[in-house]
């Protein structure tokens, strides 16, 4: 029985970027870390509860005093790279990733590469001689590599599925030069996402799909989950390499704002020779941790460094790896890198993290995008969820985005007009006498209200009846809760709107501030 | 007292969309909800100051302004409660409506891109098709009577999805209005499902279509989220607990099945002293006399040929002993909710073994 004594024991998890969580047998939780973590508690039965990206495994343990370390048994993860052991995963898959960096490329350019290896999944292998009643679809239907204009250099419905009929994988290794492209994606509804995939001298950007079909047998590839590595060509891909664990497990961090950095990896992130994908994740980790402190009063691990220092020193390692990089120079505009020749950007970066800091940055500078650039023409199109930025392309999508936010920014605009806030006087300080005065009356006052509430009763009128006025269930007869109409002419409005208005106007619409700063411009001519 | 408390229960099922069809649940369970909390032996809210709106209040439509209940519509409940407040304040005490507000918002819902840390639910007229998401936030609406300071306790939960979708434009009719002191006002938020997730319903076993945060959440007001320091309450914290530790019993046995498992959320501050009591269980004559006793769980074990026939001690989460057994297969036990260990005759390892919900087990 337990004699209150505490007991130290340590538990590991595989993975070192880990949740771990410690219950006690009343289902509280006691204690909490990241990858490795000491915990000091009175004897007895605890749970252990450890997550790794999106999923979690739960032990049940017995703390008596001499107990050995707990070593936790890896997670499986579901990702679009094929893990070994990994749940939507076959064998011939984990083979078809391994050679993929290896198989003959197709030459678009040089100096760089992409590697984009699709893969269906249905369910477990059929049992030997099973017969599939029809084929199944092209895994990379629907899907090419196009150049920032739109041109597309390669169609993956047209890549050469190997001779195996059940939850085939295609392979796209593509010599390339390095700069950006799209990878575009048609939805059920004919419409057309895209993302930018920059290619960097010397790597190969390798990404990994999977088409879901355990469901939904129509299901499309998932470009939302999408695995994104940078590799070197000669490095082939292992399905137990921990190293893309931690990939994957940061973007699923960054994408559910959960803790992932313990003190191994923090160190890890700021080596020159750590994963550009590894580092470009944890420095997006290492802003969004300072900014979840500043909304807690402790936070989950005191950084030793400031986060700020930490992403400069990982920006100068990613120039040095990758060369000039939208997502590095988002990184290096957030962090106040005071070596960042500002430029503005042409590109799209290719996390949606990033764009959101070039979003703020806009706020400051509103020239961050080059005008009539992708990156300045993608803000009002963004599509999706996930940790990779999407937007829709304009020709196949039929809803007019522009008028959409510009419509929404015309109520805002309405609601700033009708907001203004009168000043009032500020009192001035008053004297010893006054302030004596205004004590004493606020006291005579408040037990004046005092006894007030204890002999009036509150008032507890019943709800109005909605459904007895069932018989006006319009939008127009609820008048008095209406939302104000925008006015039809927004001149005077749009001549009134101040600097700060426009900065809340960008910032609400998530639309980059020189794309509002014209849009205004444009209504006054 | 519950005689100041309040409460307005929202079930949207039918929508004006056909991209929003299919829901099931969200009557079924707004419904389960008003019932607990209007029932003297639940929240004991007076009828007349709790409002239940559904779909099925309202006629069929097939047109966005015949669509009901919309979000001005339904804004008329949460006006009424500073209609309230502005009379309490013109009697000269003060705009305090009540002691307690329960929002509770069931049916299709997300969360804003821009804004992914509140919640809203989807109204009647909403169509995703052109982008016109009308919509109630509840984090915005419970806040908004948190600031006014309303409310001493204001517990909102609601059991809708929270996938990331754009609204740029938040419907947020209020003006803010900041009462002093209203740091004091205790909040609890739970939801069904985290951000960017999707919640969860099915047809249970009883063959009504439920969400299974909904069923978690009331299966612990009702007593399994009871305080085992406290056995006739049920907490702030222990309702917290529960809801996490109950939500994968109430899961479909095909999202037991699957590897990232659908989750809840729950929001409340959690520092010393901040814990207050959401529910009473018992009559007022077993908590006096403090005859209020934890719900026991019926817990098999099923025992190997090896094991049968051995002494076993059943240990509490402290270790101590608490049972003494001869193993049979199957043998049946019935324990609170916790953790325990299994310690059997000859064995050096203890067993350890959970108890969180229906139909517990172990095999040895």
């Amino acid at each position: 029985m337990s004699d209150g004594k505490l007991v130290s024991f340590e538990v590991r998890a595989s993975d070192p970027g880990a949740e771990l969580f410690l219950v006690d047998g009343d289902f509280t939780l006691v204690d909490r870390g990241i990858g490795r973590k000491t915990f000091s508690v009175p004897s007895g039965v605890y749970k252990i509860r450890s997550r790794s990206g999106r999923t979690y495994a739960d032990r049940i343990v017995v703390v008596r005093e001499g107990m050995p370390a707990i070593l936790l048994d890896p997670i499986p993860l579901v990702s679009g790279m094929p893990f070994a052991g990994a749940p939507k995963t076959h064998e011939f898959h984990i083979d078809a990733a391994r050679t993929a960096p290896q198989q003959p490329p197709l030459a678009v350019g040089q100096g760089s590469g992409i590697v984009i290896v699709v893969r269906r999944w249905t369910g477990p292998d059929p049992a030997p001689g099973t017969a599939l009643t029809q084929p199944p679809p092209h895994p990379g239907r629907g899907l090419t590599l196009r150049a920032v204009n739109g041109a597309v250099l390669v169609d993956l419905a047209t890549a050469t599925i190997p001779d195996r009929g059940f939850d085939p994988s295609i392979v796209a290794n593509v010599s390339i030069d390095p700069g950006g492209y799209c990878l575009a994606a048609t939805l059920p509804d004919g419409r057309i996402v895209e993302q930018t995939l920059i290619a960097a001298p010397g790597w190969q950007t390798q990404v990994f799909l999977l088409v879901d079909a355990g469901v939904d047998p129509g299901a499309g590839v998932d470009v939302i989950n999408a695995a994104i590595t940078y590799r070197r060509p000669a490095e082939p891909f292992s399905p137990t390499d921990q190293g893309l664990r931690n990939e994957e497990m940061a973007r699923r961090a960054l994408e559910d704002n959960r803790g992932f950095l313990s003190a191994e990896l923090r160190e890890l992130l700021v080596q020159p020779g750590t994963s550009p994908m590894l580092a470009l994740l944890g420095a997006h980790l290492l802003l969004q941790e300072t900014r979840r402190a500043k909304s807690k009063p402790t936070p989950l691990t005191a950084p030793a460094e400031p986060a700020q220092l930490l992403v400069r020193q990982i920006v100068g390692n990613l120039r040095q790896s990758l060369g000039r990089h939208p997502d590095v120079e988002a990184l290096a505009l957030a962090a106040g890198d005071s070596t960042t020749t500002l430029q503005p950007f042409g590109l799209p970066p290719m996390l949606r993290a990033s764009w959101d800091l070039l979003l703020e940055a806009s706020l400051e500078w509103p020239q961050v995008f080059v005008p009539g650039s992708l990156a300045a023409l993608v803000g009002e199109r963004i599509w999706g969820e996930g940790s990779w930025l999407f937007w829709l392309d304009a020709k196949t999508d039929p809803v007019d985005r522009a008028g959409l936010w510009q419509g929404r920014a015309r109520e805002l605009l309405t609601t700033f007009a009708t907001s203004q806030v009168t000043p009032t006087a500020t009192p001035r300080a008053p004297g010893i006498a006054g302030a004596a005065w205004s004590a004493l009356s606020h006291l005579a006052e408040s037990a004046v209200k005092r006894a007030k509430v204890l002999f009036t009763s509150r008032a507890r009128p019943p709800f109005p009846k909605l459904s007895a006025e069932a018989g006006l269930p319009t939008v127009s007869s609820t008048a008095t809760f209406s939302e104000p109409d925008a006015p039809r002419d927004l001149t005077l409005t749009r001549e009134a709107v101040t600097d700060e208005q426009r900065k809340q106007l960008a910032s609400r619409l998530g639309i980059p501030l020189g794309s509002v700063n014209a849009w205004l411009e444009e209504g006054k001519q | 007292m519950a005689k100041d408390d309040w409460a307005i229960v929202i079930g949207i099922k039918s929508y004006f969309d056909p991209a929003l069809a299919g829901l099931q649940g969200p009557e079924n369970d707004a419904r389960e909800f008003y019932d607990w909390v209007v029932s003297p032996a639940g929240g004991a809210v007076p009828k007349p100051q709790a409002e239940l709106i559904l779909s099925s209040d309202f006629p069929p439509f097939t047109t966005v302004p015949g669509a009901m209940p919309t979000a001005l519509a339904i804004t008329k409940a949460f006006q009424h409660l500073r209609d309230i407040a502005e009379a309490n304040g013109q009697k000269g005490i003060g705009r305090t409506v009540g002691r307690r507000l329960y929002l509770f918002l069931s049916g299709h819902g997300f969360a804003p891109a821009r804004s992914d840390d509140l919640t809203a639910l989807l109204t009647a007229e909403a169509t995703i098709a052109n982008s016109e998401l009308k919509h109630i936030v509840g984090p915005y609406m419970a806040d908004f009577f948190w600031r006014a300071r309303f409310f001493e306790q204001i517990l909102l939960f609601m059991d809708c999805c929270r996938s990331i979708m754009d609204c740029a434009q938040l419907y947020m009719p209020f003006e803010d209005e900041r009462a002093s002191g209203y740091d004091q006002v205790r909040r609890f938020y739970a939801f069904g499902a985290r951000v960017a997730k999707e919640s969860r319903e099915w047809q249970m076993p009883d063959g009504a279509y439920h969400g299974v945060f909904t069923r978690t959440l009331l299966d612990g007001l009702r007593g399994s989220a009871a305080d085992a320091r406290s056995p006739s309450e049920v907490t702030a914290e222990s309702l917290r607990d529960q809801i996490y530790t109950g939500f994968p019993n109430f899961l479909s046995p095909q999202d037991r099945q699957r590897v990232e498992r659908p989750e809840p959320e729950v929001r409340y501050e959690q520092k010393p002293g901040s814990n207050f009591t959401v529910a009473m269980l018992g009559s007022r004559l077993q908590r006096v006399f403090g005859r209020v006793q934890l719900a026991k769980l019926a817990v098999t074990l099923s025992v190997s040929p090896a094991h049968v026939g051995k002494r076993a001690i059943v240990r509490d989460k402290q270790l101590a002993a608490i049972a003494t057994l001869n193993l049979a297969d199957p043998t049946s036990l019935s324990l609170n909710k916790g953790l325990y260990a299994l310690e059997i005759e000859g064995e050096a390892e203890l067993v350890p073994f959970e108890v969180s919900g229906p139909g517990s087990g172990l095999r040895v």
